[in-house]
């Protein structure tokens, strides 16, 4: 059997069915599996289990009467048994899904009185105390064999029962060892599609990771490249700037005047080229340099800033006004440089106004700081946006504003470096507002190079 | 002998030359064009082995980036020399961010210019350091 007896059959409930009837009707009952194991059972006979089951020679006569009976049985039938010992038992099978996995068992009766010289004569043959003997006997049963047809009619019923209940039970069982099993499966499955997809996804990582770095390596290498080619480049540059002016100041008298303004055209646009290339220097220098960060009072440098840079242009009418502004949290002498390229522009765009306004302002939002530069100057094209901080975009026409265009790819970069953000608004006319964001000390994850 | 110009570069030798020129500075010049040479002139050995070591410039100027031997070097070797210590060394450099400069600054450089592209500039830096060294600083029995 797949199943034992005890997973099919709610024994407790059998016992206690079986118990009643012993008590209304005194039919004593058993279940007892091919194994011999005995499940349940009320009324058993003192003079079988305390007798014949006792003496091996009696036992030996017993274990026939079973052995006959289990023999005997069919499905929806019963079988009767008088054994050797002068008792009758009944018996019939439980059978599960075509499984003789049981049987229920009455008897230990009588059908007539005893013949008590018989059985006094047989507890002299085995050895039984005589007197215990017969008041065993005594409490035998004694059922005319009429009443067994319908006595054994219940045992096959009950016996049809169980087993219908078992194999409900047993289907019900497989149903739930199926459920499992697919359960099992199912988890398997999506444990090893899981297990699959996280060594995907590590591998992506890795990958990702591996191809970061090399991007990292290759952009440092570049910008190497690029500082050591502007370096580089001083050096005739300053030899044509040099010789240009030498040639112009020796011997600018033996020129024309438009031999002059062209050799004036070479040393001006050579000069020009040095300070783009500083301006390249500086900008890969703060893409690299180490940084030491500290509280800073922006507002105090803004005005230390703005005195110097102003102090160049004593004939222009510039105001400043500084608002109320959070500390920042940063490298002074980047943060500076930031600052010098915001009022450089802020000053030199509002070259045409008769006043010129330019205001900072800033506030502390949600753990970091921001700053607001701005200026009532001649604003910029809002489609522009995007180009005002790469270097070398303009967005006046050439000429109109001295300059190299790096100021505000600096600002970026130093502001990226710390971690934060910059962005403008402007309107041609009107002004420009250049704001930038440094996130709080402990706070900064460095990006945008 | 005043002033010892290390410089690889023939225009920018010129120029330092011409700079120095117009303070009337350059009249007792040496040149020497690469590492190697600056220390067998300043330490008399190899092509300078004749030389006395005791006249020593009143002021070098020392380009950064040489063949054969590298300024820095250059530098170390003056300044590691108990003979030559005290001559005042002005560093050139092509730009304020030379990578060499920190190395200089701890080796003891008196000085430095940053040469500028514009030659103006340029001879207003290498005129005033060549006039300060020659004529204002006054070097221990210089």
């Amino acid at each position: 059997m797949k199943y034992p007896l005890p997973a099919l059959i709610d024994l407790p409930r059998l016992q206690q069915l079986m118990d009643t009837l012993y008590q209304a009707t005194g039919i004593n009952h058993a279940l007892i599996d091919n194994d011999s194991v005995v499940h349940t059972a009320v009324g058993w006979q003192d003079i079988c289990t305390k007798f014949h089951r006792v003496n091996a020679e009696t036992c030996a006569r017993c274990q026939e009467s079973d052995r006959y009976i289990k023999d005997h049985l069919g499905d929806g039938a019963y079988v009767g048994y008088r054994c050797p010992q002068g008792l009758v038992d009944y018996a019939t099978p439980v059978v599960i899904e075509g499984e003789h996995v049981a049987n229920i068992f009455t008897g230990q009766l009588l059908h007539e009185p005893p013949d008590i010289e018989a059985f006094r004569q047989q507890a002299r043959r085995y050895g039984f105390d005589e007197d215990d003997y017969l008041e065993a006997l005594a409490k035998v049963r004694i059922l005319p064999k009429e009443r067994i047809g319908e006595i054994m009619a219940f045992q096959v019923q009950l016996a049809q029962m169980l087993a219908e209940t078992g194999l409900t039970r047993m289907r019900q069982l497989e149903a739930e060892e199926d459920l499992r099993r697919l359960n099992r499966d199912l988890q398997q499955q999506v444990d090893a599609q899981m297990h699959a997809l996280r060594q995907l996804n590590a591998e992506l990582e890795q990958r990702v990771s591996n191809r970061t770095e090399q991007l990292e390596a290759a952009n440092r290498e570049l910008e190497e490249f690029s500082y050591s080619i502007s370096h580089d480049m001083r050096t005739p540059l300053r030899a044509v700037a040099g010789f240009a002016r030498i040639l112009l100041d020796e011997h600018g008298a033996r020129l024309d005047p438009e031999g002059r303004r062209l050799l004036g055209v070479v040393h001006d646009n050579t000069v020009f080229m040095g300070q783009l290339i500083d301006g390249i220097i500086e900008f890969l220098r703060l893409g690299r340099c180490r940084m030491e960060c500290q509280t800073i009072d922006v507002g105090a440098m803004a005005r230390e800033v703005f005195a110097q840079r102003v102090a160049a242009v004593p004939e222009r009418t510039v105001r400043l006004t500084v608002g109320e502004l959070p500390p920042a949290w940063g490298d002074p002498a980047m943060i500076r440089r930031a600052l010098e390229n915001l009022l450089s522009n802020a000053i030199k765009f509002t070259r045409p106004r008769a006043e010129a306004l330019i205001e900072i302002n800033g506030r502390a939002d949600a753990g970091e700081s921001l700053y607001c530069v701005r200026d009532n100057g001649v604003g910029f094209d809002m489609k522009y946006q995007s180009k005002l901080f790469k270097v070398f975009e303009r967005v006046h026409a050439p000429g109109e504003f001295e300059g190299t265009a790096i100021g505000l790819a600096v600002v970026k970069r130093v502001v990226g470096r710390h971690g934060g953000r910059v962005w403008a608004e402007g309107k041609i006319g009107e002004g420009a507002a250049i704001s930038f964001s440094l996130p709080g000390k402990g706070k900064q994850s460095e990006s945008g190079r | 002998m005043e002033i010892l110009l290390v410089e690889d570069t023939a225009a920018d030798a010129e120029l330092t030359t011409r700079a120095l020129h117009k303070r009337n500075l350059a009249n007792h010049l040496v040149w020497v064009k690469d590492g190697a040479e600056a220390l067998d002139f300043i330490f008399a050995t190899g092509a300078y082995a004749g030389r006395d070591i005791q006249n020593s410039p009143k002021v070098i100027l020392l380009d950064l980036r040489l063949p054969k031997v590298s300024g820095v070097e250059v530098l170390r070797r003056i300044k590691g020399d108990a003979r030559t210590r005290a001559i005042p060394v002005v560093v050139l450099t092509s730009s304020r961010e030379d990578i060499d400069l920190a190395a200089c600054y701890a080796l003891g450089v008196n000085s430095y210019i940053t040469k500028p592209v514009e030659f103006d500039e340029f001879a207003r830096v290498v005129g005033e350091l060549g006039l300060y060294w020659l004529l204002v600083n006054k070097v221990p029995g210089g």
